[in-house]
C-alpha cells in the first residue's frame, strides 16, 4: 500500500502545483499525519529487525543474552528514528 | 486410474530448486534498502514541506533521480519477493497459489515501472 501511494505521489508531482498543493493538504490532515508516523515507525522497525535477520543469518546472536538485548536494543532504535524523523 | 509414474509423482513436489536465489535476493535487496531508506525518508519529508517547485528541483538533482530509480527497483523486488513468501505460507490451494503469485509479481512489476517512467518525466522538468 506505501509503495502505491510513494508511485502515486510521483505522478502527482508530475501532474503538476494545484494536484501537489491538493496532495499536501490532504496529508495535513492530523489523522493522516498518525498514519504516515506508524508507517514511518513500521519502515525502521522493519529495518531494524532485518538487520537483526542478516545478524543470525551469519550465525550470530542466538545466545540467550544476546536476544534479549538486541530485541530490546531494536525496539529503542526504531522509535528514535521515528522520533529524528518527527 | 493413475498413469503417472511414481518418479514423475515426486519430480517437481520436492526442494524448491530454484530457492537459494530467491534467498539471496531478499538478502541482497536488505542490505541495499538499508541506505536507501534514509533516501525514501527525506523524500517523505520534501513531500510533507517542500513547494513544487523545490521538490521538482531536489528530485532532478543526478543523485536523486538516480537513487529514486534504484530504491524503486529494489523496494519493488524485496516487497515482491516478501509477499511471495506470505503466499506460499498461507495459501494451501496449489492453483490459487500460482495465480496468486503470479498476479501480485505483474502487480508489481507495473508500478515498479510506472514509477520509474514518472521519475524520468519528473527530472525532465527539472
Amino acid at each position: 500500500m506505501g509503495l502505491i501511494i510513494y508511485v502515486a505521489s510521483f505522478f502527482i508531482i508530475l501532474q503538476g502545483n494545484d494536484s501537489y498543493l491538493q496532495l499536501q493538504t490532504m496529508l495535513d490532515y492530523t489523522i493522516i499525519r498518525i498514519g504516515i508516523w506508524f508507517f514511518i515507525y513500521a519502515l525502521f522497525f522493519h529495518l531494524c529487525h532485518g538487520i537483526r535477520h542478516l545478524i543470525w543469518d551469519v550465525g550470530q546472536g542466538f545466545e540467550k543474552d544476546d536476544m534479549d538485548r538486541n530485541a530490546i536494543i531494536e525496539l529503542a532504535l526504531s522509535l528514535v528514528l521515528t522520533l529524528i524523523f518527527y | 486410474m493413475d498413469y503417472q509414474t511414481p518418479l514423475a509423482k515426486v519430480r517437481g513436489l520436492g526442494s524448491a530448486k530454484a530457492g537459494t536465489g530467491h534467498f539471496w535476493m531478499q538478502r541482497i535487496t536488505a542490505i541495499t534498502l538499508i541506505p536507501l531508506s534514509l533516501w525514501m525518508v527525506s523524500f517523505t519529508q520534501q513531500l510533507l514541506n517542500a513547494t513544487h517547485q523545490d521538490i521538482i528541483i531536489w528530485l532532478s538533482g543526478p543523485l536523486d533521480t538516480t537513487l529514486a530509480v534504484v530504491w524503486v527497483i529494489a523496494a519493488f523486488y524485496h516487497a515482491a519477493l516478501g509477499l511471495q513468501v506470505v503466499i506460499e505460507d498461507y495459501v494451501h490451494t496449489e492453483w490459487i497459489k500460482i495465480s496468486s503469485i503470479w498476479a501480485m509479481k505483474l502487480t508489481f512489476l507495473f508500478f515498479g515501472l510506472a514509477a520509474i517512467v514518472a521519475i524520468f518525466k519528473i527530472s525532465m522538468i527539472g
